[in-house]
């Protein structure tokens, strides 16, 4: 048992994915939520990969656009998340420009890396073992929605830091882009089914764990 | 895979699966699309990069600082960087795509940067905003540039605004500065764009910009000239300060007018005017007309030209013909002295010659010359001592020739009048100067007041009225033919006189003649001090009031009237009869004198006089004199009313006089006198001496006795009542009354009932003589004399008075206006001396405006010192507009 994980595919079943039923591999919709059952999802990878793709596209220009339009006495500066976090570090704020680096840069990134891994690991079996792809899935899954911390920052200061002439805050482009990425990279990792990564990991016997 | 149902379930699902791509792939190519079509349009509006190249960048930004048209935002710089050598600034600037066109050559660029200056402050919203790059260029598509170089300065007047732009040439810069305004009567039609030296470097030449419509105004007749705010004028003239606006003293201007009688011919843009530094001189040149075209003219003056200076004005027949270029000073090579030599020019223009019709002109001055026009100087200025060049015609002046051919001709000159009048008024001042004025004016003083005490002496004033009595008494004597029989019987008289008066009872009355004049003089200080002198001058106030009212002034012809009438009286027969009469009545008088009786006359006379001293002496009698004082100032007022009332009287009286009944009167008292001698004959005057004795004797007593001695005081109180009646009187208005009862009178003279009264007195007269037959005529003379003597004291008191009272009054009026005098003439040196200060101000004030003097200098420095206080300004806000933070957290 300890070597080899065996699917419910492989005994013959389907889970419905909405209640958790188990079914014959035969029945194609849930008599108890009435929800279609799928052994496993008829696009594969596709959509996973759509919404990487999106996810991936919108990030260049929210990293290439300002973030934060600041207006102060006439004057606008706009701040891009990397400028951001360079301006923060220039003025010895450390501890912000880390928790921005990371919230901005370093998760989402790491996001698209692991996605991508896992996309590529379901297909492919010398990259993960099924136990891990399912650690880093997790993983993506309860860090990934703190990526919005930025655009949580962007969206409370604009509305409190209205003081119009002295000085105002605006979303800029990257704000949209931003989120529309970190949305997109939700649904990416959303779109992985799980129980993928459990097929591969059936079909590498070799595999010590 | 052991399971072989889910063997063909697997298949299918993946089959379908493989057909159809995901419907989640649009999202990421709805993503790809938006982002091409963005980058697409973005390439496609993007306007063409240009270059433009500034000394500094001036806190530009990337990607941020913006260009403008017309306050529109037309570009962003993309890059800053220095050219390859470092010396110039490149910013690279994307232009929008709708402006392309248009940079062409006209295009210019200039960073907008906060600036206060005397125009006031501009860019202001570059200190909150960042400074920007403004662009102006005009609205022709032209051949389209990429590289520019950046102004330092905004252009003065925006591409494409209507106007005219012409050059001004003036020998300095002045106070004249790239942005100070052009006016038309005082307002702002232009502005001042550039300042340059032209090439050769000997006149400066300024672009100014009339914008449109005010461009119409510029002809070639306009004259321009330098408002440099302050203009003083101190010429042959007067003075004249002319103060501009604030902005106008701060930054200069340059105004123009149209002085020419008509209207000029428009310009082309470019026109060079010149620059004239002041409106007088703008408006001369435009009446004078150039001076190039002025006929010079040589004059040697023979003194001093000090005041004469260049631009003065040259006058003929108090018309300005010209002015004087040069004032110089040459040795004659013919005499060897120095000489002044004046350089005047005149404007044929100005003498109604043709502009170049110098020999047009020359011939007319030779002409004038001939008939003795010369060059004079005079004074324009009392103030200033500024001179101007007088032609004017000299009557005897020497023949001179004039001689045109020259280039230069010699003006003949004659010494000018002010040489001579200011010697002679120097002359006078010096003299003036040394005349031992204070010294002098105390002698007058004293001398004055000498006079007065002199004039208010008693003795003096009794003089005339003496003097005219005896004068009156001898010529009527002297006129009297039957005079050589009177002397001889006055010596005979004076013969018995001697006797009398030899006699020893007579020694001791000098003596006591002396007592009674020390006592009169005691009197007479004692009237001194009664203070009678305020009353006497306005006594004599009234009195020339009254000598100046009409009624006075035709009293001396009445008096003719009267005179006339008594001399016609005089010329009666019967006046003839009187000197006889009183012949008879001396030699009667003789044999009274030689009566034996009278011996004792004498000593009861002494007594009397010592008695009449002894009342003299009296104090009460002091006082009773004291109170006539204000008696007779009561009494004037009186008077006053009366003299008017006295003139009408005056004309009755004459013609009472000349009326038959009075020229009767004569002859009534011829026979009068007749009765009288007859009565002297008839007397006993032995008895009537022993009885005269008695009398005095008599008279002694009664003046010894107690009730006597009351008398004076009795007088006195008489006196003060008659005063408390005169003021009663005159409260009571009685003058009118007295006014009205003269009236009164007048009508009663006219009366011809009067007439008949003058008969009936002749009647009387010859009544009276049969009285006078009587023997109780013989108390009548005591009473009359009596009634004389007191008429007589009255009447010298009141001569005194009077007259005591105009003397002084007069000479006290002397005597003010003399201190008057000599007060005004200790003010004069003063004044002089202030005269002096005032000009020696005048001419440092004078001095001071120059140029290049301290006032001047002054002048400078405070407009460097208010021009480094807008510069330091202007940093200051480009510090601010850099770091704006710099406020708050500090540089």
């Amino acid at each position: 048992m300890t070597g080899e994980a065996i699917t419910a595919r492989q005994t013959g079943r389907v889970a419905c994915t909405d209640c958790g039923r188990v079914w014959p591999i035969t029945q194609q919709r849930c008599d108890r939520c009435g929800g279609r059952l799928r052994s496993r999802p008829a696009n594969g990878l596709e959509a996973v990969w759509a919404w990487w793709v999106a996810g991936v596209l919108f990030y260049i220009p929210a990293n290439v656009y300002p973030m934060l339009v600041t207006q102060s006495f006439g004057r606008e500066e706009h701040s891009t998340i990397l400028g951001g976090v360079v301006e923060l570090a220039d003025q010895g704020a450390w501890a912000v420009a880390a928790i921005v680096f990371t919230a901005s840069i370093a998760i989402p990134i790491g996001k698209f890396i692991a996605i991508a891994l896992l996309a590529i690991s379901v297909r492919r079996a010398s990259f993960l073992s099924g136990h891990k792809m399912s650690h880093v899935y997790e993983l993506v899954e309860l860090i990934g929605r703190w990526s919005m911390i930025d655009i949580f920052v962007v969206a409370i200061l604009s509305a409190l830091v209205q003081l119009n002439f002295v000085a105002s805050l605006h979303a800029g482009p990257a704000a949209v882009c931003f989120a529309l990425s970190v949305a997109f990279t939700m649904l990416s990792a959303r779109a992985f089914d799980s129980r993928l990564y459990w097929d591969q990991a059936g079909k590498s016997p070799g595999d010590s764990h | 895979m052991t399971d072989d149902a889910s063997e063909p379930l697997e298949p299918e699902i993946e089959r379908t699966g493989r057909r159809w791509p995901s419907l989640v792939w649009l999202v990421p190519l709805i993503a790809v699309l938006g982002a091409v079509v963005l980058l697409v349009q973005g390439l496609a509006n993007r306007g063409p990069l240009i270059t433009i190249e500034f000394a500094a960048a001036e806190g530009l930004r990337v990607g941020e600082s913006v260009v403008k048209y017309r306050d529109v935002d037309v570009g962003r710089v993309e890059a800053v960087r220095f050219s390859d050598d470092l010396s110039t600034v490149l910013v690279m600037v994307r232009m929008d795509q709708a402006v392309a066109p248009y940079l062409d050559g006209s295009a210019k660029f200039w960073i907008v940067r906060p600036q206060v200056s005397a125009q006031g402050i501009t860019g202001l919203d570059t200190v909150i905003s960042g400074t920007y790059i403004e662009g102006s260029w005009d609205t022709e598509p032209g051949s389209v540039l990429s590289t520019f170089v950046g102004d330092e300065l905004p252009p003065p007047t925006p591409e494409g605004t209507p106007g005219i732009r012409v050059r001004l040439r003036a020998v300095d810069g002045g106070s004249l500065n790239v942005g100070s305004p052009v006016l038309f009567k005082r307002i702002e039609v232009g502005l001042i764009e550039s300042k340059t030296l032209t090439e050769d470097g000997a006149a400066v030449e300024f672009s100014a910009f009339i914008r449109a419509p005010n461009d119409r105004r510029i002809s070639d007749a306009t004259r321009f000239w330098n408002t440099s705010g302050v203009d003083l004028q101190l010429g042959a003239d007067g003075a004249r300060l002319k103060i501009a606006s604030l902005s106008s003293l701060l930054r200069g201007g340059v105004s123009f007018e149209d002085f020419g009688p008509g209207n000029g011919a428009p310009v082309e843009p470019g026109q060079i005017f010149e620059l004239f530094t002041s409106e007088s001189d703008a408006s001369d040149n435009a009446r004078v007309g150039d001076a190039a075209s002025y006929v010079r003219l040589q004059i040697n003056f023979s003194g001093s030209v000090r005041g004469l200076r260049p631009g003065a004005t040259v006058e003929y027949g108090g018309i300005r013909v010209g002015r004087v270029i040069e004032v110089s000073a040459a040795v004659d090579p013919r005499t060897g002295r120095f000489r002044t030599n004046t350089i005047i020019g005149l404007s044929p223009t100005l003498l109604s010659f043709d502009e170049n019709d110098r020999e047009g002109l020359l011939g007319f001055i030779g002409n004038e010359v001939a008939n003795g026009l010369r060059a004079k100087l005079a004074m324009g200025n009392l103030l200033t001592g500024a001179l101007f060049v007088d032609l004017e015609p000299s009557e005897d002046a020497p023949i001179v020739s004039f001689d045109p051919t020259p280039p230069v001709p010699e003006l003949p000159a004659v010494a000018s009048d002010f040489d001579e009048l200011a010697g002679s008024v120097e002359g006078i001042l010096t003299r003036v100067d040394a005349l031992p004025i204070e010294a002098l004016l105390g002698n007058a003083v004293n001398l004055l007041e000498n006079l007065n005490r002199l004039a208010g002496a008693e003795e003096t004033q009794k003089i005339p009225g003496q003097a005219l009595s005896v004068l009156a008494t001898a010529e009527a004597l002297v006129a009297d033919p039957q005079l050589g029989q009177t002397a001889g019987e006055a010596t005979a008289l004076l013969k018995a006189l001697r006797t009398v008066a030899e006699d020893p009872a007579l020694v001791g009355a000098p003596e006591k003649l002396e007592g009674l004049l020390t006592s009169l003089s005691g009197l007479a200080s004692e009237l001194e001090r009664a203070k009678t002198a305020g009353d006497l001058a306005a006594t004599v106030k009234a009195l020339r009031v009254l000598v100046e009212s009409p009624a006075t002034k035709r009293l001396p012809e009445q008096a003719d009237a009267a005179l006339a009438s008594v001399s016609k009286l005089l010329e009666q027969p019967g006046w003839a009869a009187i000197p006889g009469e009183v012949n008879d009545t001396l030699s009667d008088l003789r044999g009274v004198l030689a009566l034996p009786g009278l011996d004792k006359l004498p000593g009861d006379v002494r007594q009397t006089l010592a008695s009449l001293q002894a009342r003299l002496d009296d104090p009460a009698l002091s006082q009773a004199i004291r109170d006539i004082g204000p008696l007779v100032a009561d009494t004037r007022r009186a008077v006053n009313g009366i003299a008017t009332k006295a003139d009408p009287a005056l004309t009755a009286l004459s013609e009472i006089l000349n009326d038959p009944g009075a020229k009767a009167t004569p002859a009534a008292l011829a026979a009068t006198l007749s009765s009288a001698q007859t009565f002297l004959e008839k007397t006993d005057f032995t008895a009537l001496a022993g009885e005269a004795t008695t009398t005095l004797a008599a008279l002694r007593q009664v003046l010894d006795t107690p009730g006597a001695r009351a008398a004076p005081t009795e007088l006195a109180a008489a006196l003060k009542s008659t005063q408390a009646f005169l003021k009663v009187l005159e409260e009571a208005e009685a003058a009118k009354n007295l006014s009205a009862t003269l009236a009164a009178v007048e009508d009663l003279v006219g009366n011809p009932a009067l007439i008949t009264a003058s008969n009936e007195l002749s009647q009387t007269l010859v009544a009276l003589r049969a009285v006078l037959s009587t023997e109780g005529a013989q108390e009548l003379p005591a009473a009359a004399a009596d009634a004389l003597t007191s008429a007589a004291a009255l009447l010298a008191q009141l001569e005194r008075e009077n007259l005591a009272g105009s003397a002084a009054g007069a000479l006290d009026g002397v005597k003010s206006a003399g201190a008057a005098f000599e007060r005004s003439i200790k003010d004069l040196p003063a004044l002089l001396a202030r005269l002096r200060a005032l000009s020696a101000r005048a001419d440092s004030l004078l001095a001071s405006v120059d140029v290049g003097s301290e006032l001047n200098y002054e002048a400078v420095t405070a407009i460097r010192e208010i021009r480094d206080a807008a510069r330091a300004v202007t940093d200051l806000a480009d510090l601010i507009q850099r770091k704006p933070n710099s406020i708050i957290l500090g540089k």
